[in-house]
């Protein structure tokens, strides 16, 4: 049994110089076999485990990670998470986990530091007032909070925009969601996989999948770099890495990997406590708990797998921020980094049986899964139990891309996050 | 400013012209050619900021780029204020204005400080252990949170600056001019390459400019005299151009980098009206010698984060080249050679040094010997265990280590200083090849990571590529500078 | 940012250029006798390969010619440049 945090547990360490805190996960060998394998350890791929154990009975599984848990684009991510899509199937999917997210730190009993300052997407141009108003009326159609804010409302909700109308791209008003925000995405690789530890789930890191093996049309165990381990069902949520994961069974995904980029500036003391997002500039920026501006960048047009992605892609965004936000010019960036994202051709996720039996693929979520991640964990782990999909991700099978049944959110995917 | 603190014989400071600043709102004094910490120094003025968490003092610890400690406001203009700026970078100048950071009211008594008492209760990874309860009131908590967060202030008003950016490109791009910069510069000029060396100081020469000492020598001068020869001699050679205060910030695929050159945060607060603030560098370069030389590890041991515990090389550099004594009575803590030179650099211009605190058994190197003689007290194999004085050091205990040096035994001996140098070695600076992509190897004699497999055109020499020894550094230098110009 | 020898101007750097996927993707002569099957894999699947991919860029601020390139996706290495209709080099 793990120890529960409280503020006692905090205390009763604190008598013991906290040398006695008890590990969050244990660092366990590989089994021979299980009952199920989740490749990738990031927040999807943990959230999975942690569902199968907690709602399907499935604890005999394991989690197998190349690196450690969250190095891939959940610890890479701006951590931005909304619910205002514009189709019915995205609204339920990425409705669906925000609710879960609204209970999150006392389901892990872990705070993840979910943080609902609003989101707010600007328009500079008429286009964009329409497609932004459309999308509030399909919002509130679902249930979803959304309400447009005009340039005023904007700058009283967020004094340090610069509203002037004579900039380059001027601000012609907003669509808010109170109810988004942002969280703190370590905290939430953390404490799924202590929730799934604690219920029996293994996590092993450092362990590469090299292969899969198949018999006929199912599939029979991964050959990792800690050897061979056996099971019937895998559950591959690999984000940027899905297609080498699929072309080891040569199945072809409707995928593209690209670096996706952001930057963090210096710490410094409150300045704006919302986030602010705009697709005609394509800049986004908010700030951390901890006082870094946080800023988001576009995704480089080729696909490549190096995690750092081009100096001009975050030039053209800090000129958008420094045109939005004038005041900035003088801060200093301390960090900037890439991540590998899995686009799909219609902006939405693919959370999927295969024709292969026993092999399930949830990736897709591009540069905006983040939000996502405890619905996906959820709906996934349904999937997996059930061999079939649950009604909120029966939309998001990858037959839709033959069918031509596709859900374009390309409009409210909006800027690369 | 405190006189007495100032020695006569400063090389690069120009006593002859006096500028005055504020840091905290109290006008102060310092000369042409400080920098802010070195003239804070001066003034006897160590406490700068407070930590980021636990808000205990925090004073100036190093000389250069790699101070983690003095991060100080510039500037209260709500247009032109700067958070986070390093003390030991900013060139002082006329109408100075700047102010320690995190701290309420005041750096000297600050509130904050009250979580220091309460660390116990504040460890590593809190957050995620509490403030769950109830589950609404996780907006008020993080409220108080982000409020305590953060360093400096952001401006609140647009930049009145003027940047500029320009394309630049060249054969090679030798970054560094320290000694070994220097020496690539001129083999890969001579060789009608089209060169840029840039670094991020007003002047060129790196640390062997501190260096005048016998037992340093080349071609039978001191090596900083002969450094600041050859530093002249560039001057004449037509295809090599040289950028000061210009650092490197990115080193991109393809040996695509980005440089910004500062053109005049250095200058007064009138001179600088109406001209570029700074520009970036955008360089593309056929070849990229990286010369960035190596930084001075600190030590570990209880309460080693005090005011007035200084790097040992640093303390060298503020008496040898601004002329000015970071304390009275100077202890040193060592476990290289290193702390000598600077043993030796106070007790020439008249500071007291207290002893110098040695984890090894014993050291036969001339520089060590030279020390002996002038009669510095050395505590063989021992180890500093504690250090008191809460806004700036007041004493170390010292305490003998035992044969495996895993433990210490004896008497404590205690010592009064009000500094204390310390050096525990040194660290190639491999940053900008670590992220050119390159991958690093480990070497086991002294523990350093060092520059070792790239897909680059590119090298690393000097300390940067792990060498520490003067002739070693040259003969290197020559040697790799040469080889890449081969292929 | 890389460096393209573009086949027609030279060198420049990468923020001249703009990508266009996977090279060789050979559009089918009767889209409408093709299943959806078969027209899905046309339009949307992908190898996206870590490693050396075949793939086409324009060269949309200079020339404005489109052309080949084999890169790998690993470490943004080129191996090569080609012009469209040449035949990809084999190693
Ligand atoms: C810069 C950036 C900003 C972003 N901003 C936002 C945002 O603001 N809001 C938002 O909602 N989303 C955002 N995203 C997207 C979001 O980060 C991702 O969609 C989400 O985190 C994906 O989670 P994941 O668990 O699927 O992937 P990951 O966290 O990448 O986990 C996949 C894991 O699989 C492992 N793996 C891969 N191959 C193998 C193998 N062969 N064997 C074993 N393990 C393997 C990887 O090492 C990795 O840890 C952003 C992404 C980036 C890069
Ligand atoms: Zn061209």
């Amino acid at each position: 049994m793990k120890n529960k945090y409280s503020i006692f547990s905090i205390i009763k360490n604190a008598f013991s110089y906290n040398e006695n805190w008890q590990r969050a996960w244990r660092d366990p060998e590989p089994k021979k076999e299980y009952d199920a394998i989740i490749i990738g350890g990031g927040g999807h791929g943990l959230a999975t485990a942690f569902y199968l154990a907690k709602k399907h009975n499935m604890t005999n599984i394991a989690v197998v990670e190349k690196g450690w848990i969250g190095g891939g684009n959940t610890g890479r991510n701006t951590t931005i998470i909304r619910s205002n899509y514009l189709w019915d199937a995205s609204a339920g999917l990425y409705d669906h986990a925000l609710k879960i997210w609204e209970g999150l730190s006392q389901e892990l009993n872990y705070n993840v530091m979910f943080s609902q300052r609003g989101v707010m997407n600007l328009a500079h141009n008429l286009q964009d007032v329409r497609d932004l108003k459309r999308r509030t009326h399909a919002n509130r159609l679902n249930g979803i909070d959304a309400v447009w804010l005009n340039t005023e409302e904007v700058k009283k909700f967020c004094p340090i925009i610069n509203t002037s109308p004579d900039i380059r791209y001027p601000v012609l008003g907003g669509t808010l969601q109170r109810r988004a925000g942002t969280a703190r995405h370590d905290a939430v690789a953390w404490g799924y996989a202590r929730g799934a530890d604690a219920m029996g789930v293994d996590i092993i890191q450092n362990c590469e999948v090299k292969g899969i093996k198949r018999n006929g049309d199912s599939v029979e165990g991964v050959e990792t770099t800690k050897g061979f381990i056996k099971t019937k069902k895998i559950g591959v949520v690999a984000a940027g890495h899905s297609s080498v994961i699929a072309n080891m069974v040569d199945l072809k995904l409707p995928l593209e990997s690209k670096p996706l980029q952001a930057l963090v500036s210096e710490p410094v003391k409150p300045i704006i406590d919302t986030v602010v997002m705009s697709n005609a500039v394509h800049a986004y920026v908010s700030q951390s708990d901890k006082g870094e501006l946080v800023i988001g960048a576009g995704t480089d047009a080729y696909v490549s797998y190096t995690q750092r992605g081009s100096h001009d892609v975050v030039e053209g965004t800090l000129k958008a921020i420094l045109e939005l936000y004038p005041i900035f010019s003088r801060m200093k960036m301390l960090r900037q980094w890439g991540g590998i994202v899995d686009i799909c051709p219609d902006a939405s996720p693919i959370i999927s049986k295969t024709h292969i039996k026993g092999l399930y693929f949830n990736c897709g979520w591009g540069t905006g899964g983040f939000k996502a991640t405890p619905g996906s964990g959820d709906l996934f782990a349904h999937t997996i139990a059930n061999d079939e999909p649950h009604k909120l991700n029966a939309d998001f099978n990858i037959n839709r891309f033959v069918s031509g049944d596709l859900v374009d959110e390309h409009g409210a995917a909006a800027v690369a996050h | 400013m405190t006189r007495n603190l100032r020695t006569a014989n400063s090389k690069f400071i120009d006593q002859t012209s006096r500028i005055s600043f504020k840091f905290d709102g109290k006008k102060l004094y310092g000369f042409k050619g400080d920098t802010l910490a070195s003239a804070l120094l001066a003034n006897n003025i160590h406490l700068v900021g407070r930590s980021f968490k636990y808000h205990r003092p925090r004073g100036i610890m190093a000389c250069g780029s790699e101070e983690p400690n003095a991060i100080v406001q510039v500037g209260n203009d709500a247009s032109m204020t700067e958070p986070n700026t390093r003390a030991t970078e900013i060139e002082l100048y006329e109408g100075l204005e700047a102010s320690s950071q995190n701290c309420w009211p005041s750096v000297n008594f600050d509130i904050g400080a009250i979580n220091n008492f309460f660390s116990p209760l504040i460890p590593a990874a809190f957050y995620y252990k509490t403030f769950m309860w109830p589950s609404n009131f996780w907006k008020l908590y993080e409220y108080f949170i982000r409020k305590s967060a953060g360093l400096g202030k952001s401006p609140t008003e647009p930049d009145k600056d003027i940047y500029d950016h320009r394309y630049l490109h060249c054969d090679v791009l030798i970054v560094g001019g320290g000694i070994s910069g220097i020496i690539a510069a001129k083999i890969a000029a001579k060789n009608n390459l089209n060169t840029v060396l840039i670094d991020d100081k007003n002047i060129l020469g790196g640390t062997t400019l501190f260096q005048e000492n016998e037992c340093f020598k080349v071609n039978n001068s001191y090596s900083n005299e002969w450094l600041k020869n050859e530093i002249e001699n560039l001057k004449s050679l037509e295809n090599l151009t040289i950028k000061t205060r210009t650092s490197l910030a990115a080193y991109h695929s393809y040996n695509y980098l980005l440089a910004r050159e500062n053109l005049t945060d250095h200058l007064d607060i009138n001179e600088k009206k109406d001209k570029i603030r700074q520009r970036l560098w955008k360089i593309r370069a056929k070849k990229v010698i990286i010369a960035t030389g190596a930084m001075e590890r600190p030590l570990i041991f209880n309460n080693n984060d005090r005011p007035g515990v200084i790097l040992s090389s640093s303390i060298k550099k503020y008496i040898d080249y601004y002329g000015v004594k970071c304390g009275q009575k100077v202890s040193l803590f060592t476990n290289n050679d290193s702390a000598y030179e600077t043993a030796i650099s106070l007790n020439n211009s008249g500071v007291n040094v207290n002893s110098v605190v040695d984890i090894r058994d014993k050291a036969n190197s001339l520089i060590v010997k030279q020390a002996e003689k002038l009669g510095i007290k050395i505590h063989w194999k021992s180890s500093v265990v504690n250090t008191s004085g809460y806004k700036k050091i007041n004493s170390i205990e010292i305490m003998k280590l035992s044969d495996d040096g895993t433990t210490v035994f004896g008497k404590k001996i205690k010592e009064e200083c009000d500094c204390l140098g310390i050096s525990g070695g040194w660290t190639p600076r491999v940053h900008l090849f670590t992220q050119s992509g390159g991958k690093l190897k480990f070497r086991d004699e002294d523990n350093v990571f060092l520059p070792d497999k790239s897909g680059l055109d590119q090298i690393s020499i000097g300390s940067c590529n792990g060498d520490f020894e003067l002739d070693q550094i040259i003969k290197n230098s020559v040697r790799l500078t040469k080889k890449i110009f081969k292929n | 940012m890389f460096l393209i020898n573009c086949p027609y101007c030279g060198e420049r750097d990468q923020s001249e250029f703009s990508a266009g996927g996977e090279a060789h993707i050979v559009r089918p002569k009767q889209p409408t006798e093709l299943s959806d099957d078969q027209w899905a894999e046309f339009l949307f699947m992908r190898k996206n390969i870590k490693g050396v991919q075949f793939e086409r860029w324009n060269h949309a601020h200079g020339c404005r010619k489109w052309f080949n390139m084999v890169r790998d996706t690993s470490n943004d290495k080129i191996y090569a440049v080609y012009k469209m209709g040449e035949k990809p080099p084999t190693k």
